[in-house]
């Protein structure tokens, strides 16, 4: 019933439009006798809710104004037209209020509306406004949350703060605010906040990926992520957007990414950035802070393993900022004297040190609003030395020495300067080089009085990448976002260096033995856009990218679709199409029988490894629980493996121990978060499975991938009785991965002597057990007067597991031969004890 | 750190039996083969289980040289046709209960050329140099180490020869990164750096190794042999076999031998032998 007084006072009773705008104006017709004047097409696609009763037609267009984007006017008494808003865009940054920081990856919304949008890594964002005030709802998980209003009036650039929170959640996956289920393409860990301890109470940054549906570990032992059953190489691990090749220390304990110096980590699984679409499984991209803008901060920590300190602050007050930081363990520093110490009055001497070490560098520079300009550096890695000698005080004098070492080192530098050209279009340009290297050495010497001998040998495999590259980001309407790039990359290669040093009183010999060096250019451009759309945004685009190699150039085509559609306020489903190419692999090292990393390119005969990719995702979040269910699929072609029993890096033709063929992978990845007042749980399943075909491997049938794990599940279990003490219990279990065992044995004859040996008839034949611990740990913040402290104390694996390292055959109880499980990483304490200052 | 072990099941791991073929044969000697079967990872193989008669096939370049049953003593029989050098022979054998085997070689054509120039005592053991004077053509080598001296068991002694492990660090054996600096009896070496050329190489040996356990070395034998491409590969692949499954440090060997259907190697070598008295 419509009571009718004049137009804008009409009074509707009642109203209930859940449909499109086009229905929802109609029914307001027959309700109110005022008709409406609109093009079809502005009103057909669009829906809204509006439940009202007892209201009036004015109240009722102001709300189908801010739900739709239209605007109205009265042309008489009964008749309205609607018709397109008119805006603006207008563009801001995010800071936090204490450090001035760059705050990355919140989700901005205009209040009463359902679009919202996330601030890049720079704290940028645009936006199309509409209304002469605008009133903004910021949420980020370490930020309180934000409330901006303002006049759009005379603004095109706005400055927003935000104040961090004192503690948040373990695992911040999913965004705990928005009014909507968030649109975000990535899966996303803020490690700054994140105090899920593992090994020796390190608070690892890229721990909590890995507790990620789809992501797991290689296995204990070997470095790197594995997700949706894709090699650790096939995951692009960005610092600051500069590539990084080994990201792990210690055979994969901890990753190079300490937790103080880390701002944000996006976890790309579905079709991945047009960008950065150069690897097979994933994009970890990594943001590191720029460091504080207003006053200098310290953050030193001791642990177990290792301890390091962090320094950021100001050299010119909200302009210019730093952040270094420096990590190493310390085993060898404490066992080392100890070793000397046992051998001091013994002619044999011998000690073993191991170590690793992480050194970051950042200057963050905005000179004003507009541009901002960050120089990133990090170098770090790992050694093995032992060291023996033998000193004799005879008449000889002898002395007696052997040395080897082995060790990797990772060396970025990058620059990147961001402008805001206008409010519609930001550019970046950036340069980086990126290095990696290993290295292992051996030495022995004998002196005496008239004899002596110095042989060492040494071994050296690297690459070297220089990279530049432009972006361009253009918000060419209000519901259409163009990012566009070019950019080259020059590799240098160098498979193998092999130097031979022999001198003596018989003979010297200095010989080096160097594989040719490959050069290799990539080049690429891509196009992607972003549409906005009610509830939703569909982004897509293609990345087309040229590699020049050895005698040949490879030119591949990268399309990817990935669609978000918002079904209600409380689920959302996802669909993503990509097409991935890679142009640079990790040598499968089967057979090395080191623990090493050799990358190297495509060549002439091993084209670039490709996959395709579909994958979906629904979302349904309620009162306390948010859980969401996806499913993916991958196709492969020139995957890579190492054939059976070859010798990598002995000669040039390294190529030739390389078989290329196709490969598989599926699976289903549910995750689940519960939150009830102080307790809080995040727990992931995800069943995958990765098979390989390969000619010339297993018979040419399809076969299982080492990176086959049908099952894992990760739990996490947070309860904070205070704000300032929480117990955590951490549970991971993974199927055990298959691994090659020979299938017989038989006598052969060696030197006169029988020798068994072991037939290999077949690859990944056996699977190793299952891969599970639990881990609890206290967490202690206090506030002191000058400084802030955090304790944390623990056990890692508590039921003392016997995880997996490697398998052997040997001799049981009864002296018959058996298989033999060794394990490392039995029940350890943790303990870790940090100051903030 | 910390291990620990423990025994895991094998599971359901299919096995099927194969003839296994231990053929090495010097230039100029009799033709001799042992045969065996493989076994199960967890069983124990032997090399003198099989006995019977095995119908066997020989082909000198080609041509029918042997083709008769023979009766196999312990895993062993000879075929009464000496080797002869640059010559392919091939070899089947059809025994009851296994797939037949097919193998392929050649013989090499020339011993190698070497001489043992000094053995210098040092403080834990000796240094043998020797000289070896490589061919142009391409060569294998496969260098083993004996020692022979006496086994003494109270006051009763026996002349024995024993393998001896030795350190060898040359350049030459860098080809092969898990040879250099490990106490071996054997290693491998190809002439790829040698090139035709004369090349004096040293050898350590551990006194440990000359005298334990009742053993009195007095002489190092010191065996080079021109070793078949099959032989060669062969002992590489053993020589790189960690024996450890999964984890870094795992190592699988490429499928050994030219046995086809079976396992093992038929292969040809010529050797030479210099002996030195231990001072």
């Amino acid at each position: 019933m419509v009571s009718a007084q004049s137009t804008t006072d009409i009074k509707i009773n009642s109203l209930d439009c859940k449909s499109t705008l086009h229905e929802c104006l109609d029914g307001i017709s027959q309700k109110t006798s005022v008709k409406f004047n609109y093009k079809n097409d502005l009103v057909n696609n669009v829906k809204l809710r509006i439940k009202k009763s007892n209201t009036t037609l004015l109240e009722v267009l102001d709300e189908i104004r801010n739900q739709c984007e239209v605007d109205y006017t009265f042309v008489n008494k009964n008749l309205v037209s609607v018709f397109e808003q008119k805006g603006i865009f207008i563009y801001g940054t995010l800071l936090d209020a204490g450090s001035s920081d760059r705050i990355a990856d919140a989700t901005i919304q205009i209040s009463g509306k359902s679009r919202s949008v996330v601030t890049d890594k720079n704290g940028l964002f645009r936006l199309y406004v509409t209304n002469d005030s605008v009133d903004l709802i910021i949420y980020h998980p370490n930020y309180q949350l934000g409330r901006s209003k303002f006049l759009v009036e005379g603004k095109r650039h706005l400055l927003i703060k935000l104040d961090p929170v004192t503690r948040l959640n373990a695992v911040e996956v999913f965004n705990n605010y928005s009014s909507e289920i968030s649109l975000k393409s990535f899966d996303q860990v803020n490690p700054s906040n994140t105090d899920l301890p593992t090994l020796g109470g390190e608070t690892d940054a890229l721990n909590n990926v890995k507790l990620l549906p789809g992501v797991n570990n290689v296995t204990f032992g070997e470095q790197g992520l594995v997700v949706r059953g894709g090699g650790p190489d096939q995951n692009y691990t960005l610092m600051d957007g500069i590539p990084v090749y080994n990201t792990f220390h210690l055979l994969g304990l901890y990753s190079i990414f300490n937790a103080s110096i880390v701002n944000s980590i996006k976890l790309h699984k579905d079709a991945f950035p047009s960008k950065y679409n150069s690897r097979l499984s994933s994009v970890v991209d990594v943001s590191l802070k720029n460091g504080n803008k207003k006053k200098t901060e310290l953050i030193a920590d001791i642990g177990i393993l290792s301890s390091g300190i962090a320094l950021n602050g100001p050299i010119i007050k909200k302009k210019l900022s730093y952040s270094i930081s420096a990590r190493r363990t310390y085993a060898d520093v404490l066992t080392t004297p100890l070793q000397r110490l046992v051998d001091k009055n013994e002619p044999n001497t011998s000690t073993t040190a191991l170590w690793s070490y992480d050194l970051f560098a950042k200057l963050h520079f905005q000179p004003n609003k507009n541009n901002q300009v960050s120089l990133t550096a990090y170098n770090g890695g790992d050694q093995l030395n032992f060291n023996t000698q033998l000193e004799l005080n005879d008449d000889k004098s002898t002395v007696e020495r052997s040395r080897g070492a082995i060790g990797w080192r990772n060396l970025i530098l990058g620059i990147n300067w961001n402008s805001t050209l206008s409010s519609r279009v930001f550019l970046t340009l950036g340069a980086s080089t990126s290095g990696y290297n290993l290295k292992f050495s051996d030495e022995y010497s004998l002196t005496q009085k008239n004899n002596f001998s110095d042989n060492s040998s040494s071994y050296i495999n690297g690459l070297q990448e220089l990279r530049l590259a432009a972006d361009l980001d253009i918000a060419w309407n209000k519901k259409n976002l163009l990012k566009t790039g070019i950019g080259s990359v020059n590799y240098i290669f160098s498979p193998f260096e092999r130097r031979y040093f022999s001198s003596s009183n018989l003979n010297f010999i200095d010989t080096t033995l160097i594989s040719h060096q490959i050069s290799s250019q990539e080049y690429y451009i891509y196009v992607e856009n972003k549409s906005y759309f009610q509830g939703g945004n569909i982004v897509y685009g293609v990345r087309v990218a040229q590699f020049n190699t050895t005698k040949k150039k490879y030119v591949r085509f990268q399309p990817k679709l990935l669609l978000i559609q918002n079904i209600s306020k409380i689920s959302q489903l996802r669909f993503g199409l990509s097409v991935a190419n890679q142009f640079v692999h990790l040598v499968p090292n089967n057979n090395l029988g080191l623990p090493v990393d050799i990358w190297l390119p495509v060549t002439k005969t091993l084209k670039p490894m490709s996959a395709t990719q579909l994958s979906s995702k629904y979302t349904h979040r309620l009162q306390k629980i948010q859980l969401e269910i996806g499913i993916f699929s991958k196709f492969y072609t020139n995957i890579l493996e190492h054939e059976t029993g070859s010798q990598l890096l002995t000669d040039d033709n390294w190529e030739e121990n390389l078989l290329s063929g196709s490969g598989r992978s599926y699976g289903l990845e549910v995750g689940a978060k519960y939150t009830l007042a102080k307790l809080s749980m995040y727990s992931s399943y995800t069943l995958s499975r990765s098979k390989r075909t390969i000619e010339n491997i297993n018979e040419g049938l399809e076969y299982l991938s080492k990176y086959d794990r049908p099952h894992s599940v990760s739990t996490i279990i947070e309860y904070a009785w205070t704000s300032e003490d929480k117990l955590l219990l951490s549970f991971s279990y993974a199927s055990g991965n298959p691994i090659t065992i020979p299938t017989a044995r038989y006598i052969t004859i060696v030197n006169g002597e029988e020798v068994v040996v072991e037939e290999f008839e077949k690859i990944n034949n056996f699977r190793l057990p299952s891969t599970h611990h639990l881990d609890i740990s206290y967490l202690r913040e206090r506030s002191h007067k000058r400084f802030n402290s955090k304790f944390i104390v623990g056990v890692y694996n508590v039921y003392n597991r016997l995880n997996p390292f490697m398998v052997f055959i040997g001799i049981n109880k009864e002296a018959e031969p058996t298989l033999k499980l060794r394990s490392y990483l039995p029940i350890m304490p943790m303990l870790k004890y940090s100051i903030q200052i | 750190m910390v291990s620990c072990e423990k025994d895991i099941p094998l599971g359901n791991e299919v096995f099927k039996k194969k003839l296994v073929i231990n053929s090495f044969n010097r230039a100029d000697s009799f033709l001799s083969v042992n045969i065996s079967e493989s076994v199960n990872i967890l069983g124990i193989p032997s090399s003198s289980k099989l006995s019977g008669d095995a119908k066997v096939l020989v082909l000198k370049d080609g041509l029918i040289l042997f083709n008769d049953f023979i009766k196999v003593d312990k895993g062993n029989f000879t075929i009464p046709f000496k080797c002869l050098r640059q010559s392919v022979y091939e070899l089947q054998v059809a025994f009851e209960g296994y797939p037949s085997i097919r193998a392929k070689d050649s013989v090499p054509l020339l011993d190698p050329v070497f001489e043992i120039d000094t053995l210098i005592s040092q403080l834990n053991g000796h240094k043998l140099i020797f000289e070896l004077n490589d061919p142009v053509q391409r060569n294998n080598y496969y260098l083993q180490l004996f020692a022979k001296g006496k086994q003494w068991n109270g006051t009763d002694s026996l002349e024995v020869t024993k393998a001896l492990n030795y350190i060898a660090d040359d350049k030459i054996f860098i080809s092969n990164l898990l040879t250099i600096s490990r106490d071996n009896s054997f290693s491998l070496f190809d002439d790829e750096l040698i090139n035709g050329n004369t090349r004096k190489m040293s050898l350590k040996i551990d006194n440990s190794d000359l005298y334990r356990k009742g053993f009195v070395a007095s002489e190092i034998i010191l065996k080079l042999s021109n070793v078949s491409e099959t032989m060669y590969v062969y002992y590489l692949n053993l020589l790189e076999n960690t024996h450890v499954y999964g984890g870094p440090l795992a190592s699988t060997s490429r499928e050994n031998g030219n046995i086809d259907q079976g396992l093992g190697v038929f292969c040809f070598y010529s050797n030479t032998t210099r002996k030195v008295k231990i001072p």
